[in-house]
């Protein structure tokens, strides 16, 4: 009988036991995970950090001169400013087309939903690459399908559409269409995870579709909402195949310069000063970690409701 | 660097030791060429020589070469390089892989060279290549369009833009005022200086683009841009292309390869029609200067085991007569470039027997300041005046950006520039 009473510190010793154990238990299924991520994340990084302080032609400590490089590098103000104008347009864009197209989708039929958004992600199917030789023959009124509406805004040779509507728009477009599908699908997850109870309710009350879109089912899924703005924040920042494949129209859209990728592969594989390179990339991932930072902590991401 | 000196000491140890008894063996070097250059190499035969050749796809060359230094392993012995720039671009602190060859070749075989057709291997009075063919500019002609127009090919620039002038009425075009190289050719025809190297000074870049010398040949550019004359899109547009199917294009300057590699297959011009002439100089000129558009070069490694095994390689290969004869562009080599030329004279293609005359005229016309640069001239004038001529811009307007442009990326790249 006394071997069932224990006393006080035994019990929560026993607690804190049980407790430690399923910690464990975490981070056994996580184990997976934490090695990938270790693999191609941590480790590339971490020795690309290392290599960002070194002079990787005699090998010797060179401290901050590979940053004093890319800093001093006239092109580097030209590529942050594409790089950056090209970001908020893209990820402004994606943000509102996808909610909306999600949002929209979410209110007609099922069948309907499912076939549509199989179709938007159809693009994303395909690689960037094969997209962007896609798009140039999109853009150049000589070819496009949409000449018609070209010829009306006075646009003659692939140079009018591009520089009249920009480069980071020309690669917000192709990125936007790539990528969009498949954000609409996971929202579509997200969406058919709202209870229906709560729709139910809000209907009762009174709440008109446009009313239960943005009021109800809008704060419902703002965590995927925000997931998505952070990596489109970090995959565009790290534009690369766009620029370097819109050079296959040769001429005016050669720009082996235009992003900051673009400058860190230049170095390395151009100039063959790898330390440059590595120091560009640290300031590429840095940056995009800070802001994926902020946003986490100061949206409360992971606040439970 | 350490275990490479220590296995090449082993190396050589075992060599003096089993040496003596063993018979010479076989070198192995190393090849990396493009496809079209690859064949070339195939036919070398030379006792005590293997070649251990790889296709390399152009686009890829320097980023393979830098990672095989980097790696240490399988760099090249020989290289192909497809763009005359690659030699100076490797030839620094940061990338240093290109070999010397001042010592390894005799003059005779740059002497055998047509006229400034090498220049594009001596960097600062170092022979670091040797070129396999040339790419100088001159006119070709549609023969039976001019005939019909009953004009004559013009031998001056102003007698050049007043053609286009009247052909331009016609809805007629005679070349792209966006096209980069073609407008490296208009500005360097009349000695403008946007990064030639300053003779005796190492490093050394003259840019200067507010000279007379360069605003001549870009307010000609501008005006036949306005008329319609020169097309504001480039030889390789389809707009272009299209134009020159349906006999709008008289004549064009054009690189000696435009003939055989785009004229012939791509515009698809019959037989009988295509013919050269020489490019034009200015009325204040005795003689034209041209400009080149590519031509491709040969180098070794510097830390190659066998320097001598590697220079008469490249030389064989960039100088050989009976190889270069079927070479797919001019050979740069003189006697080699002649051997070349009977195929083209005989050729019922082109308009007359005269073509190849007129191409080995032309170039020795080549300007000395073509010559291999670490700055990426193409993207300069793309991004600025070729991007102003395309929409519609002053090409004029444009030459100081072009400037600012060429002037930062030849500091970047450790020129002393000047004015």
């Amino acid at each position: 009988m006394t071997t069932l009473l224990l006393s006080q510190e035994e019990r929560e010793r026993a607690e804190k036991k049980a407790r430690r154990r399923n910690i464990g238990y975490s981070y056994l299924f996580l184990l997976p995970y934490l090695i990938l991520l270790a693999m191609f994340g941590v480790i590339p990084i971490s020795y690309a950090f290392g290599l960002s302080f070194i002079d990787t032609i005699d090998y010797v400590f060179y401290g901050a001169a590979n940053y004093e490089f890319v800093f001093s590098d006239f092109r580097i103000v030209r590529s942050l400013t594409n790089v950056l104008t090209f970001v908020a347009l893209w990820v402004t864009l994606t943000i509102l087309g996808v909610v909306t197209l999600s949002l929209m989708l979410d209110n007609i039929g099922k069948r309907a939903a499912g076939t549509l958004r199989t179709l938007y992600f159809l693009p994303g199917a395909i690689s960037t690459s094969a997209l962007v030789v896609l798009w140039i023959f999109v853009l150049d009124p000589a070819v496009s399908p949409f000449q018609g509406i070209m010829h009306v805004f006075g646009w003659e040779t692939l140079a009018d559409t591009v520089f009249t509507i920009g480069m980071p728009a020309v690669f917000m477009l192709m990125a936007f269409f790539t990528g969009a599908g498949g954000w609409i699908v996971v929202f579509g997850g997200a969406l058919s995870g709202i209870s229906t109870d709560v729709v139910e309710a809000a209907r009762v009350d009174g709440a008109n579709r446009a009313q239960l879109a943005l009021r109800i089912k809008l704060p419902l899924i703002w965590r995927s909402v925000i997931l998505m703005g952070i990596l489109s924040f970090a995959a565009g920042m790290q534009i690369f195949v766009e620029p370097q494949l819109m050079g296959m129209a040769r001429g005016p859209f050669t720009m082996p310069d235009w992003s900051l990728n673009q400058m860190a592969y230049l170095y390395a594989f151009n100039m063959g000063d790898f330390g440059a390179s590595a120091a560009l990339s640290s300031l590429l991932v840095g940056f995009s970690i800070s802001i994926a930072l902020v946003v986490i902590f100061k949206t409360k991401f992971y606040d439970i409701d | 660097m350490n275990t490479s000196k220590v296995l090449k000491y082993a190396t050589l140890a075992v060599g003096t030791i089993t040496g003596s008894a063993a018979v010479a063996q076989d070198i192995t070097l190393n090849v990396w060429a493009d496809s079209v250059r690859v064949p070339m190499f195939e036919t070398y035969d030379k006792d005590g020589v293997d070649l251990n050749i790889t296709t390399i796809s152009a686009p890829d060359l320097v980023a393979k070469i830098q990672l095989a230094m980097q790696a240490g392993t399988e760099v090249p012995d020989v290289v192909f390089f497809n763009n005359v720039s690659y030699t100076s671009l490797l030839a620094t602190r940061r990338s240093n892989f290109v070999l010397d060859l001042s010592d390894l070749i005799p003059q005779e075989v740059e002497d055998a060279y047509s006229t400034n057709a090498n220049t594009v291997c001596e960097i600062d009075g170092k022979l670091m290549c040797l070129r396999n063919d040339v790419a100088q500019f001159h006119i070709w002609y549609n023969a039976p369009l001019i005939e019909e127009l009953g004009e004559t090919l013009p031998t001056t620039w102003e007698e050049y833009e007043a053609f286009g002038a009247r052909v331009a009425e016609k809805g007629m075009s005679i070349g792209s005022a966006t096209q980069e190289f073609p407008m490296m050719n208009f500005l360097a025809s009349s000695g403008c200086n946007f990064a030639a190297p300053v003779e005796g000074e190492e490093n050394t870049l003259r840019i200067d683009l507010s000279t007379e010398a360069c605003l001549r040949p870009a307010e000609m550019v501008d005006r036949m841009a306005e008329n319609g004359s020169l097309a504001r899109v480039g030889l390789f547009d389809p707009a272009f292309a299209e134009l020159y199917r349906n006999n709008k294009v008289p004549f064009l300057l054009g690189p000696s390869w435009f003939a055989e590699h785009v004229i012939r297959p791509s515009f698809g011009a019959p037989e009988g029609q295509t013919g050269a002439a020489l490019p034009p100089r200015w009325a204040d000129q005795d003689q034209p200067t041209t400009w080149h558009w590519g031509g491709g070069t040969y180098a070794g490694w510097r830390n190659t085991e066998h320097p001598e095994a590697v220079a008469d390689l490249i030389e064989w290969v960039a100088t050989d007569v009976t190889l270069q004869t079927t070479a797919v562009t001019m050979p740069a080599h003189e006697a080699s470039s002649v051997a070349w030329g009977a195929a083209i004279a005989a050729d019922p293609w082109y308009a007359n027997d005269q073509t190849y005359n007129v191409m080995l005229e032309a170039v020795q016309f080549s300007d000395v300041n073509y010559v291999s640069l670490r700055i990426n001239l193409e993207a300069a004038f793309a991004g600025t005046v070729g991007k102003a001529a395309a929409t519609g811009e002053s090409v004029v307007g444009a030459l100081p950006a072009l400037e600012q442009e060429l002037t930062n990326q030849a500091k970047l790249n450790g020129y002393t520039v000047v004015k």
